[in-house]
């Protein structure tokens, strides 16, 4: 089971990593609201860096045997707080656009919020023995 | 009656109870002052300064000062307004994190880790909107509000550093 949450957490950063580069390099994006298309390139040029990043450290500690418990306890919080930044105050400005890749980032995203909270749990278990 | 004293023997006595609850580190409530004496003079200032700042954070947005320094105010979008809404009551949560972690004495190297690396995305985030934002010759606006921010997250990375001496000595 963690082998699989842990799959899912890396399948969704491969579809955000997606998403972000074709928000970045393709102008043909448009969101749906017009405060979308301001915030957008704002917010996703940070968060594709917090994603390459947290995914390298946690790729380099898990490689080395080292504990992981806090990067992936800071990366939860990240993505807890990204979800509420994006559904609850944006108003899914974010990603709501008419995109295959947009719609399975949405799609995808609270079975990956669910996985890594799942793998946070689990690691500071493992980490504790 | 002999039902009854059977029932008698089975309630637990006070120190029974106190041991119990005792052993349990969840009950463990130390306080803030208790968790401070324990901990160096940094920290201790480093912690006061920290609260000190939320509680003027707090003043200048009830009062009104801050909003002519917020993005919403140069941008006028909705958006940026209510973003500013929910990372102000993030970091109260957070704060009240901290300080139950104090208070228990409990995971505080982890709280502030994790609450570090946010105020860091709260940061550069922050920063970057008001610098696409701002309007010309504003550049101390984004000043002020970038060393307020850093300042927050120099404050957290002292407390980090801090709490891993203590541990590093115990």
């Amino acid at each position: 089971m963690y082998r699989f949450a842990v799959a899912v957490c890396f399948f969704f950063a491969s579809l955000v990593i997606a998403l972000f580069t074709l928000i970045s390099l393709d102008d043909s994006f448009q969101p749906v609201t017009e405060q979308g298309t301001v915030l957008i390139q704002d917010l996703a040029s940070i968060r594709i860096w917090i994603v390459i990043l947290g995914l390298a450290i946690y790729s380099w500690k898990s490689a080395k045997g080292q504990p992981t418990t806090v990067t992936v306890a800071v990366l939860t919080s990240c993505a807890w707080i990204m979800f509420l930044e994006d559904y609850m105050v944006l108003d899914n400005v974010l990603f709501a656009a008419d995109h295959p890749l947009s719609q399975a980032v949405v799609f995808t995203r609270p079975i990956f919020l669910v996985a890594v909270t799942y793998v946070a749990f689990k690691q500071w278990e493992i980490d504790q023995v | 009656m002999t039902s009854e004293s059977n029932n008698d023997d089975l309630v637990p006595t006070q120190e029974e109870l106190d041991a119990l609850i005792g052993s349990g580190p969840f009950f463990y409530l130390r306080g803030v002052r208790a968790a401070l004496e324990r901990r160096s003079f940094v920290f201790k200032w480093a912690w006061i300064l920290v609260m000190t700042m939320s509680v003027l954070y707090i003043m200048g947005w009830f009062t009104g000062l801050l909003k002519p320094y917020m993005a919403s105010a140069v941008t006028g979008l909705d958006a940026d307004y209510q973003l500013h809404q929910l990372r102000f009551l993030l970091a109260f949560i957070l704060i009240v994190i901290g300080t139950v972690a104090l208070n228990f004495d409990r995971y505080v190297e982890e709280v502030f880790t994790t609450t570090a690396w946010i105020q860091l995305y709260f940061l550069m985030s922050g920063v970057g909107r008001q610098w696409r934002t701002m309007p010309d010759g504003n550049f101390d606006v984004v000043l002020i509000y970038a060393g307020n921010l850093l300042l927050i997250l120099i404050l957290l990375v002292i407390l980090i550093f801090e709490e891993r001496r203590l541990k590093s000595i115990a």
